[in-house]
Formats: structure tokens, C-alpha cells, sequence
């Protein structure tokens, strides 16, 4: 549980050092700067899990969720693919309307990340590590991606993830 | 970049008098000081692309034409770590070429090799397929025994022939530097 922040107040002269005082302002600060907000998900597929979208599509398995007080975000992906030319990855925050790639409404056409293989059959790995300022608040990270090809698959037996946290 | 400035944890000693000018610091400067950050982000989207043809290697401080970006860091606070990272989109106009990428601190040596010439590759590498299949590349690197004050850091670039692209246009490049406290490397 991340405590709450607050702006740490500025201390005057004859200031009493009250206990209230010191837990919102120096406790919970520190607790809220050990433990900052984050939200991952790791994901194993035991076959390989197909997506075919020509169109871009969210994978909704690697939504996340985060409430952040500085309102900058560093958002990470990491997916490993088979059997298409080239995909793209963008991520879509709806309470903002906003797309991470572009940070408008409007997506850039590449995404986040465009990883293109050499030819269909060979593992690819996307990465991706976008910082962006989107301002404090709840918000909700979705994925999205689109592949050349109907044949898009997500690796077996390894670790898809996505992460995302204050920073 | 902050909006406050860091200060030095004190070591406080018996009876020593407290006054409100050092919980300003202390606490309420130093505090403030972690929940913002000292970080620098460049994003580059939407606009025209970047190109090089330089295939000799960078000096410390080099023609405009070698240089992605440049991230000045003012606040840098006691000894410390910067993490560095660099997202983008890269072409090459012919198969197999090689575009490297590297950073110069202070205008004096290059993170790859420590020293005042780059290694040969820089800190960073991609191959060409052809050039109509783009190559994401993303890197995040530690430096350690960042010194206190004003720091400059160019992301610079060069490669093996041709002419090598970041595709601004159409999708995102982002470079940042971010003070990080003190790694242990093991």
C-alpha cells in the first residue's frame, strides 16, 4: 500500500514539532518515495497465443493501472514474437485520451515501437521504454499492437511483460 | 529538473539546536527533491526525420551533424549515477550497414570507452536489413561518479556507410538522462 503524499511543508520559526505534523509530512512522504506507485504484469503462455490483427487491436491481458502523484510515468514492454514481417505497439490511456507514442488523441501511424523481422519464421523481440508527463491522476494503461500479417504470434514459454511506474 | 535544490543529509549531534532554515533543507528541500527527480527527457515525434552520413568516428566535441541530442543536467546533486536511455526507430539505406550509437559526457570522453575516443561500435549497434525495415533500438546505460553541479551529455552518432535514418515522422524517439543515486555493481 503506497501512503499519501503531501507537499512537505515549509517550516517557520516556533514551529511545534507536532506528531500529526511529522507523520503526514515526513512518514508518509518517505513511505509514499520508498514505495512509489507501479504496476506490472508478467505474462508465461503455455502455447503460443495467436494475434492476428491486422488493425490495431488491444491486447487486453497487459492492461495496468496506476495513480500518480508527479503525473510522470515511465511506461516498459518487452514481447517476443513469431511469424510475421513487422509489428507495432502503441499504448492507449483512456481516461486521457491519449496515446503514449504521440501524446494527443491522435496515434502516431509507427506507435511506440515498429520492430520488423527479417522474414516470417524468425523470433523478434519489441522493447520499448517510453517516459512521458501526463499529469497526476488514475489512469489506465492499455496496449495495443498491429502486425503485417495474420500470423502474428506471441512466443510459448517465455515472459511477456509490461510495466509501468511513477517516476 | 528539480525545482529545489539537494542538500547534504546532515549528521545531526547531541543537543544540537534545530532551526526551521534546516528542516527547510533537510526535510522539506531533500524530500521534495525525491519526488520530483532530477530527470531530463528529449522526444522527438511528428517532425522531419534525422539523417547522417558520417562514418568517421566523433571527437569529444564534434561537428553538429554527429549529435541527436544534447541533455544538460543543472542539478546534479552529491556523487551520484545518471541512467541513461535512448528509444528509436533506425534505418540504413543498405543492407548490412551499421549504425552506432554512443554519449559524451561533459564534452570531455565517451560512455562506450571511458576515454576521449569512442569505441569503434560506441555503446550501441544496429544492423540494416534494407531500408525499408526499421530496426528499434532501445538502451538504457548506467554512469557512474557523476560530480555535483552542471553536467552535458550528447547523444551522438555515426555509422559504416550509406545514410542512416531515425524516423521522427512517424513514431516516437525519446533520449533521457536520470539522476539514480548510487548502483552497486556486482
Amino acid at each position: 500500500m503506497v501512503a499519501s503524499w503531501t507537499p512537505p511543508k515549509t517550516w517557520v520559526l516556533d514551529d511545534v514539532f507536532e506528531a500529526a505534523v511529522a507523520n503526514t509530512h515526513i512518514r508518509n512522504n518517505f513511505d509514499y518515495l520508498f514505495s512509489r506507485p507501479k504496476d506490472y504484469v508478467n505474462i508465461n503462455y503455455g502455447a503460443v497465443q495467436s494475434i492476428p490483427s491486422m488493425t490495431w487491436a488491444n491486447l487486453s491481458a497487459f492492461e495496468l493501472s496506476l495513480s500518480t502523484e508527479t503525473g510522470v510515468i515511465e511506461y516498459n514492454v518487452n514481447l517476443f514474437i513469431n511469424g510475421i514481417i513487422w509489428v507495432k505497439v502503441d499504448v492507449y490511456i483512456p481516461e486521457l485520451n491519449i496515446w503514449l507514442s504521440s501524446g494527443t488523441a491522435t496515434q502516431l501511424s509507427n506507435g511506440i515501437a515498429w520492430r520488423d523481422s527479417a522474414s516470417n519464421g524468425y523470433d523478434i523481440g519489441i522493447h520499448a521504454s517510453v517516459i512521458r508527463d501526463i499529469g497526476a491522476g488514475d489512469y489506465t494503461f492499455q496496449l495495443w499492437y498491429v502486425a503485417q500479417s495474420t500470423s502474428a504470434d506471441l512466443i510459448d514459454n517465455i515472459n511477456h511483460t509490461a510495466t509501468v511506474k511513477e517516476v | 529538473m528539480p525545482t529545489v535544490d539537494w542538500f547534504t543529509p546532515t549528521d545531526w549531534l547531541t543537543r544540537e539546536k534545530v532551526t526551521a532554515s534546516d528542516f527547510n533543507e533537510q526535510i522539506k528541500s531533500n524530500i521534495q527533491w525525491l519526488f520530483e527527480k532530477n530527470l531530463i527527457v528529449v522526444q522527438r515525434s511528428g517532425i522531419t526525420d534525422l539523417t547522417t552520413t558520417n562514418t568517421a568516428l566523433p571527437s569529444t566535441t564534434p561537428a553538429a551533424s554527429y549529435i541527436i541530442n544534447t541533455v544538460y543536467m543543472d542539478k546534479a546533486s552529491q556523487d551520484t549515477s545518471v541512467r541513461f536511455m535512448f528509444d528509436g526507430n533506425v534505418f540504413n539505406s543498405s543492407s548490412g550497414n551499421e549504425t552506432y550509437f554512443d554519449i559524451i559526457v561533459d564534452q570531455t570522453y565517451f560512455l562506450s570507452s571511458g576515454t576521449a575516443t569512442p569505441n569503434t561500435k560506441g555503446m550501441a549497434v544496429v544492423t540494416s536489413q534494407n531500408n525499408a525495415r526499421p530496426i528499434w533500438i532501445s538502451f538504457q546505460r548506467f554512469l557512474e561518479g557523476v560530480t555535483v553541479g552542471s553536467r552535458r551529455f550528447d547523444f551522438v552518432w555515426w555509422h559504416s556507410a550509406g545514410t542512416s535514418t531515425i524516423n521522427y515522422t512517424n513514431t516516437m524517439a525519446q533520449f533521457s538522462a536520470e539522476e539514480y543515486g548510487q548502483p552497486d555493481y556486482q
